[in-house]
């Protein structure tokens, strides 16, 4: 009799444990999991340079006197999304010339001077090119300084120079 | 007289016979159908949207692809955005990376536009759609995206940016 009564009680475990595994079997599969899938995207930037002299030919030095410095001052705008270099030039040498007669020029070169946070060191205007600023890409307003020594013994006359700048890839 | 006891005892005998089977019943039993309907999401990017290409991208001007994403469920859903950088924002050679993050904005049903998030972000999914009921947004219809891209001056120019999207289903929280 005691024996049966095992057989019987291990019976009922059997059968409780089994509906207890279809219990968690049908419970895994109620609730759905998260699926994914994706997509990629692909974006070709081109490089891009700009330059704007909003001032350009229109500079005046009211204040030039012999013996002195004179300055007038623009805002270039340089706009890059590569690392870029700002360059200058000026014609004749980058001497202003007299107006009326091309042969007349200052005894001294015209300097610009980027007059920002963390002025830089005067560049000396010539023939080509020469660095003036450069940095990483993005959009940059830079206050520059035209400076011109006027000699004793230059010509009082009306002046003027063409300046060039150039923002190339650096 | 024996010949009529024996006539009535066949009466009786066929009678008895009669009552039962007229007495038989319809006999009836049953079995109860279970079924179980699991829940279940499906997912699909369309293979022409699994690659988009962003076209025209100058300086300072956004930039917008649109891309699909189809979803089966038979339960409420979410959906979720994740990308595969660390800052979610697009990678290109040489350690460019864009300073703005794409969105991605849901046409119908409406939902975004989200930043999508990387992988290093506090929240590395974020949520685009949610509680979308099965009746109404499931099934081959197919939900449009909307990839947008802010590129500006300091974003460094290069030819290959890239992000992967991860849009990820599941029964709505």
């Amino acid at each position: 009799m005691k024996s049966e009564a095992e057989r019987l009680g291990l019976s009922r475990i059997i059968s409780h444990l089994t509906l207890l595994l279809l219990v968690v079997s049908q419970s895994g599969s109620i609730t759905a999991r998260s699926v994914s899938d994706s997509t990629h995207l692909h974006a070709v930037y081109p490089s891009k340079l700009e330059l704007v002299l909003p001032h350009e030919g229109d500079l005046q030095m009211s204040d030039a006197s012999s013996g002195n410095d004179a300055k007038t001052s623009i805002l270039i705008t340089v706009r890059s999304n590569i690392d870029w270099l700002l360059q200058a030039k000026g014609n004749y040498g980058g001497k202003m010339q007299k107006v009326t007669d091309s042969d007349v020029l200052l005894k001294n070169q015209m300097r610009v001077q980027y007059t920002g946070e963390c002025p830089s060191n005067e560049v000396v205007l010539t023939n080509n090119y020469k660095n003036y600023r450069r940095g990483p890409p993005g959009e940059y307003q830079i206050p520059t300084d035209f400076k011109q020594m006027f000699a004793w013994d230059d010509q009082p006359t009306n002046y003027t120079v063409r300046v060039s700048f150039k923002v190339s890839p650096d | 007289m024996k010949a009529i006891e024996l006539c009535l005892l066949y009466a009786l005998a066929a009678g008895s016979l009669l009552l039962s089977v007229a007495a038989a019943q319809p006999v009836s039993d049953s079995t109860r159908v279970y079924a179980n309907l699991p829940s279940r999401i499906e997912i699909n990017v369309p293979i022409q949207h699994q690659n988009l290409q962003l076209q025209n991208c100058t300086p300072a001007s956004r930039i917008s692809v649109t891309g699909s994403v189809e979803v089966k469920s038979n339960l409420d859903w979410d959906l979720d955005v994740a990308g595969s950088t660390s800052d979610g924002r697009m990678h290109g050679t040489e350690n460019h990376e864009l300073h703005n993050s794409m969105t991605v904005s849901a046409l119908d049903p409406p939902g975004g536009p989200v930043d999508v998030p990387g992988t290093e972000s506090s929240s590395p999914v974020a949520a685009l759609l949610s509680n979308i009921i099965p009746g109404d947004y499931s099934g081959s219809s197919a939900i449009g995206l909307t990839f947008g891209q802010l590129f500006e001056w300091d974003d460094y120019a290069d030819d290959s940016y890239q992000l992967t999207v991860t849009l990820a289903a599941s029964p709505a929280a």
